[in-house]
């Protein structure tokens, strides 16, 4: 059955019922209350089908009217408490505080009673009847409501685009009706229709009790009670109502599953698409006997709705004992696909082939899965990118390191938690023998990473796959990863498989790069060779991407194509700078001694040479004359969170403590530092979105921290905030145009006929088609999305803009084309940026002064430059030396930091960077250092930064 | 073990609360509860009656009064006295409870005996014969009252085929055989729609958990199929499924009520009715604040079996 039948085949036949119990009094029906006891308990009669009841009533005419009785209780009671429910749930969770929480708890009580146990307490009181039902049965589910409204009010409120509504200054009410309303009318209308079937049946249980409605009105309740005393002689008459009732809940509560999958598109599991096992087992022996893991013209096929495509097209790979190959590529070019195929973790629905897949000669494709499984994690062990969701958060972690090892080997339990003990103590666990007993919740990212490197290393394996290993750590703590990984390689000698889309990683780690592009390899050699000297256009933009010193970043136009919309040629070739006619065909990846390259133009053009930043850049950069004067000014800003307890307020989190900053009129100030450093709360301090706990922000001298609620989104217009999330930031069911010209309507910046011609040449100005404007956001890539935010922004014309990791969710071709955007900007409008981000690099290109953050305190501030590249705070240079660079002569000695940043509920005494400082010394233990001025203009908080300076 | 102490201190909170509403409710309604109480169909009752009964629920004292007095009692244990024959509320609730307990116990295993393991067997091949045959059962199940299976299983079973008693009770230390088939069918009703319930959740959760990716790391290290499904997909996907049981366990205890009626079983049900039917209201306050009080304490096992499942609960 279709997810529309499902819909509609149950919602009409309520609707049908609905209508026949409406229409009950204009049906020619008997009086369903006149007795006839000379036709007592008569079967068929002329004028009453289902024959008569125990006193001789008309039976269809009292099921008619029952249902009228039932669904008017039922559907009543069920709207009021939709109603309050909703209204309460909405004020709650949009408010918070006292108020709120004692409406939510006080509709949570109702819930400590079983539903009809408070019905009879009310009956009691009240005695039964219809009114008596409506009002027991709305206090019921009153609770219901109330919790779907305030989960999802919630759930909404900490969306980005609801913030957006905020940043630009939408009244409370019009979010909640605009914003939060519609995305929770689904869950509401599922619990309404849940709630109309709870009461038909608690209204049918009192009344079989004999205390809901009051004979000798009609309901099915009532019918089955009448009808049990003489279920003997006239067992159809029980039969009737009991049928009527059950079809009835069954249709509502099936009109509710198909609303819930309506609502919810994941709750539904989908067509199951079948597994065909189509493995081709090896025809050929495999060429490179030596060789650890051999791949020719593997491809990964999956059947989807819009037909069948192919996310891995003819991989070809081969790695050495001892080598490690990364593998590269933008989202979306099959790169984690490949090594799930080479694990044979694929999903059901994607399937394998290849001529050869071959692990030390062994054929792997053609191999029983039992054979496989003795082979995977053993000789071949894989590591994933979350290692929080890798983990499995209801077993220790030491028993998970444990059951790795005794899968494959027979030793005693006692025996392999030693072993595990010794991994952990091998992969820098502190503390590692209370570690093997921790859950992984309370393991840092690191070191849930280090367990999961235990678990791969459990058995020595020959071959180990990392899937972006490092992608979700913060960089001090992937560099230390890095560096355990290739030292342990060192060790075993094991071969590595790489994945990354960090490029200064590769090279960094690997022997060998081969670089993916849309489902197949377009590049591969040698690393130090492709990246010196890229032959595939497509390698050489991916590096000219990477924003390096000395040279800015290019981005490469457009996007990865989707699978199932794959050019026929070369798949490159619409973004690529140097397509020509030839491109259009079908191209093959070339060998040429240790490097391969899939470009029929390779030959001609040679090595290539990035392509030129553009010249405008440079005078960005250069040109910090622009900057004027103080715009925004924070003092003494201090933010601390308070988890809220039942009974007591929970510890609080210095997120922010004791900074001073100030932005100035059309400057770029960059905020870096690792996550909890504070940097996202600083820039909502900013903004007034969120109020301090002490000190004070000023915007143009007004403080934001002290302005009554209109004045304050009167100010909005003037400040606007670009998020992270590229997916979270839009509001999905409203058009891209509308949420533009959300700010220009609500500070009547243009008159209401110029408005859509406003929003075209916004769009038009962050690099987009102005006929998009009729789009939803569901449309667009993620890269497109972050322009359409910038424009939402900028429809206000703002003159402080703060952008909160605005490309780290992007790939770093769209990452460059996006900096680019926001650079291009300041310089045309004048804009005041501040840019908050992990990617010091970056920061380095598009800022003129950073500050760095640790533990939400200041440890050096000054001149992007100046800072960046000659970092004088110790934290400053672990974090400078931490980012990966693609030009391999570039590399300097790496500080390593050791651990993980301290928890912000907890900061260390004195100097809070202390205890991961190399140079800290008794002073710094008890004196925090003041921010003090050194010569080339620039504030450092360290007690012994000039001893440090070279 | 500061979270234990925690969510023992919410419950006798939670129960707190509910006696007080529970006390509360008679004066929330408007007017004279005692007079309330007395008039049948709009008769004003006898002034002396109402005098009478104004005493004897001590409504004459001062409402603070009242309440301190009300809970010193329910600290002893003490319900006080049915407004009909005077007979100790506490009396008769403990020799009726442990029979309604008989019940709930039978239909709580059942379900679980039969909604989960038909839960897990469905998620292993989802859209297969079995997962489509048990998923319209339960369906089916869901949609039929509590009230009109029982009186169904007796229609058929005891009134047509003659081969159970329609309904009655034994007590299982005498005669447990008897018992047995006794609660069969009682049992079977009440464990309808949790088990359906429990069916529908366990086949979601497993099929959740097989899709995380831990299970991948589990296939990763080459475990057997069996230890995946045992050791990480089972206890995982338990949690959800203790959350639905404790969430469902109001609907199971309200009913016990109707089906007691339906069986004759000689629970809490029988005074319970007789009492709201006479308006007794001591006795009606008592029986609901013993199975409110049973609801709150078998939701606080939930939440220790969740946190014992569950290790991320007890630091949060």
């Amino acid at each position: 059955m279709s997810r529309r039948t499902a819909l509609i085949l149950p919602a009409l036949f309520v609707l049908t019922l609905v209508g026949i119990a409406l229409a009950a009094p204009l049906l020619d029906l008997a009086n369903p209350v006149r007795q006839d006891m000379a036709n007592r308990l008569a079967g068929a009669l002329a004028g009453s089908p289902l024959g008569r009841d125990e006193f001789g009533r008309d039976v269809l005419s009292r099921l008619i009217w029952g249902a009228r009785t039932s669904l008017f209780v039922a559907f009543t009671a069920a709207a009021i408490a939709c109603v309050l429910g909703t209204t309460l749930g909405l004020i709650g969770g949009w408010f918070k505080g006292i108020g709120a929480f004692v409406a939510i708890r006080s509709a949570e009580i109702i819930l400590c009673f079983p539903p009809i146990l408070l019905a009879l307490l009310v009956v009691t009181l009240l005695g039964p009847g219809a009114g008596t039902l409506i009002l027991v049965i709305s206090i019921l589910y009153l609770p219901g409501f109330v919790r779907v409204a305030y989960a999802q009010v919630l759930a909404t409120r900490a969306m980005d685009y609801v913030e957006a509504a905020r940043a630009l200054g939408l009244p409370t009410y019009q979010i909640l009706l605009k914003t939060i309303l519609p995305t929770i009318a689904g869950p509401v209308l599922v619990q309404l229709s849940l709630a109309v079937a709870a009461a038909i049946v608690l209204e049918s249980g009192l009344s079989f009790l004999g205390l809901g409605v009051v004979p000798p009105s009609p309901s099915w309740g009532l019918m089955i009670r009448g009808a049990r005393s003489t279920m003997e002689q006239a067992p159809m008459l029980l039969l009737w109502p009991c049928l009527a009732l059950t079809l009835t809940i069954l249709a509502i509560n099936l009109l509710c599953d198909a609303l819930r999958d309506w609502v919810d598109p994941r709750s539904s599991a989908g067509p199951k698409l079948r597994l065909i096992d189509r493995v081709v087992p090896g025809l050929l022996p495999p060429s490179i006997p030596d060789a650890t893991l051999e791949v020719r013209d593997l491809t990964v096929e999956i059947t989807t709705p819009a037909g069948l495509i192919r996310p891995v097209d003819g991989v070809s790979l081969h790695l050495a004992p001892g080598e490690t190959l990364a593998l590269v590529g933008e989202s979306g070019s099959g790169k984690s696909l490949t090594a799930t195929a080479v694990m044979g973790l694929l999903p059901p629905e994607a399937r394998p082939f290849a001529v050869t897949v071959a692990f030390v000669g062994r054929d792997l494709f053609g191999m029983a899965e039992r054979e496989r499984r003795a082979l995977r994690g053993d000789r071949i062990a894989m590591i994933f990118q979350d290692p929080m969701s890798s983990l499995n958060p209801v077993m220790r972690v030491g028993e998970q390191v444990v059951e790795a090892i005794r899968a494959h080997r027979p030793v005693s339990a006692k025996a392999a938690r030693a072993e595990a003990l010794a991994l952990f103590r091998r992969v820098g666990i502190a503390d590692p023998e209370a570690r093997l007993d921790a859950f992984a919740h309370e393991l840092s990212g690191g070191m849930r990473q280090r367990a999961m490197i235990a678990i791969a290393l459990a058995n020595r394996p020959q071959l180990i796959i990392a899937d972006e290993p490092t992608t979700a750590l913060d960089v001090t703590v992937q560099a230390q990863i890095v560096e355990l990984l290739a030292e342990l390689q060192r060790e075993t000698g094991a071969a590595l498989v790489f994945i990354t889309h960090n490029l200064g990683l590769v090279a960094e780690i690997a022997d060998r790069v081969a670089v993916m592009y849309a489902g197949q390899v377009v590049e591969q050699g040698p690393v130090a060779e492709v990246f010196t000297s890229p032959r595939h256009p497509y390698t050489a933009a991916l590096i000219a991407a990477v924003p390096e010193p000395g040279r800015d970043p290019v981005g490469i136009p457009g996007v990865v194509p989707q699978p199932h919309a794959w050019p026929s040629g070369c798949r490159f070739a619409p973004r690529c700078r140097f397509a020509a006619e030839a491109c259009g065909v079908p191209v093959g990846l070339v060998e040429t001694g240790s490097r391969a390259v899939r470009c029929v133009r390779a030959d001609t053009l040679g090595a290539l040479a990035p392509p030129a930043p553009r010249a405008a850049e440079r005078e960005a950069v250069a040109g910090a004359s622009n900057v004027g004067a103080p715009l925004v000014v924070a003092r003494s800003l201090t933010k601390t969170f308070h988890r809220a307890g039942f009974f007591r307020q929970g510890p609080g989190v210095q997120a922010v403590a004791g900074v001073d900053l100030t932005v100035h009129r059309g400057e770029a100030l960059g905020v870096v530092g690792e996550s909890g450093s504070g940097k996202s709360t600083i820039g909502r301090l900013l903004l007034g979105l969120i109020p301090p706990t002490s000190g004070t922000v000023q915007f143009e001298g007004r403080d934001l921290t002290t302005l009554a609620p209109t004045a304050w989104r009167a100010e909005r217009r003037h400040m606007q905030i670009v998020f992270q999330d590229p997916f979270g930031s839009l509001d999905p069911r409203r058009r891209v145009g509308a949420q533009i010209e959300d700010g220009l309507r609500l500070h009547g910046l243009c008159p209401p006929a110029e408005r859509a011609a406003k929003v075209r040449g916004l769009l038009e100005r962050v690099g987009l088609d102005p006929a998009y404007a009729s789009r939803f956001p569901h449309e667009f890539s993620g890269g497109q999305r972050q322009r359409i935010g910038i424009a939402r922004a900028l429809a206000v014309e703002p003159r402080f803009l703060v952008a909160d990791e605005p490309v780290s969710a992007l790939d770093v071709s769209i990452q460059a084309q996006i900096v680019e955007l926001l650079s291009d900007l300041r310089r045309d409008l004048g804009l005041a940026l501040l840019f908050i981000s992990h990617d010091l690099p970056v920061v380095r290109q598009l800022c003129d002064r950073v500050v760095v953050l640790y533990l939400g305190r200041v440890m050096e501030v000054g001149p992007a430059a100046t800072v960046l590249d000659q970092p004088r705070h110790p934290y400053t240079q672990a974090l400078a030396s931490a980012t990966p660079r693609v030009q391999v002569a570039d590399r300097r000695q790496r500080i390593l930091l050791p651990g993980d940043p301290p928890s912000p509920a907890s900061p260390p005494s004195g100097c809070v960077f202390r205890t991961r400082c190399a140079f800290a010394t008794d002073l710094c233990a008890t004196t925090a250092p003041p921010l003090e001025p050194a010569a080339d203009g620039r504030l450092i908080a360290c007690h012994h930064w000039q001893a440090l300076t070279p | 073990m500061l979270w234990l102490i925690r969510r023992v201190a919410t419950a006798a909170v939670l129960a707190f609360i509910v006696a007080t509403i529970v006390f509360l409710t008679l004066h929330l309604v408007p007017g004279d509860p005692a007079e309330i109480l007395l008039s049948t169909g709009g008769s004003a009752p006898d002034p002396a009656l109402v005098e009478d009964l104004r005493r004897q629920l001590g409504l004459d004292q001062p409402l603070w009064h009242q309440y301190l007095v009300f809970l010193e009692r329910l600290a002893r244990l003490d319900l006080g006295r049915s407004l009909v024959d005077d007979y100790p509320v506490a009396a008769e609730v403990a020799l009726r409870l442990p029979r309604t307990l008989q019940l709930i116990a039978a239909g709580v295993v059942l379900s679980i005996l039969v909604g989960i393991p038909c839960g897990v067997l469905a998620a292993l091949n989802p859209g297969g014969a079995f997962d489509r045959l048990a998923s319209t059962t339960a369906a089916v199940l869901l949609a039929v009252p509590v009230f009109v299976l029982g009186t169904l299983l007796i229609l058929v079973l005891a009134q047509q085929l003659r081969l159970m008693p329609a309904g009655g009770y034994v007590d299982p230390l005498k005669d447990f055989p008897g018992f047995l088939v006794l609660v069969s069918m009682p049992a079977v009703a009440i464990a309808k729609g949790l088990a359906a319930v429990l069916f529908r959740m366990t086949r979601t959760s497993v099929l959740d958990v097989l899709s995380r990716d831990f299970v991948r790391t589990a296939k990763a290290k080459g475990l057997a199929p069996l230890r995946i499904a045992v050791r990480h997909v089972l206890r995982n996907a338990l949690v959800p499924i203790l959350t639905v049981l404790s969430l469902h366990m109001g609907t199971l205890l309200g009913g016990t009520v109707l089906i007691e009626l339906v069986f004759n079983w000689p629970g809490l049900s029988t005074p319970l009715l007789r009492a709201v039917e006479s308006r007794d209201y001591p006795m009606v306050v008592g029986i609901v604040i013993t199975i409110s009080g049973l609801f709150l304490l078998i939701n606080l096992l939930t939440d220790l079996l969740y946190g014992w499942l569950d290790p991320r609960v007890r630091t949060s």
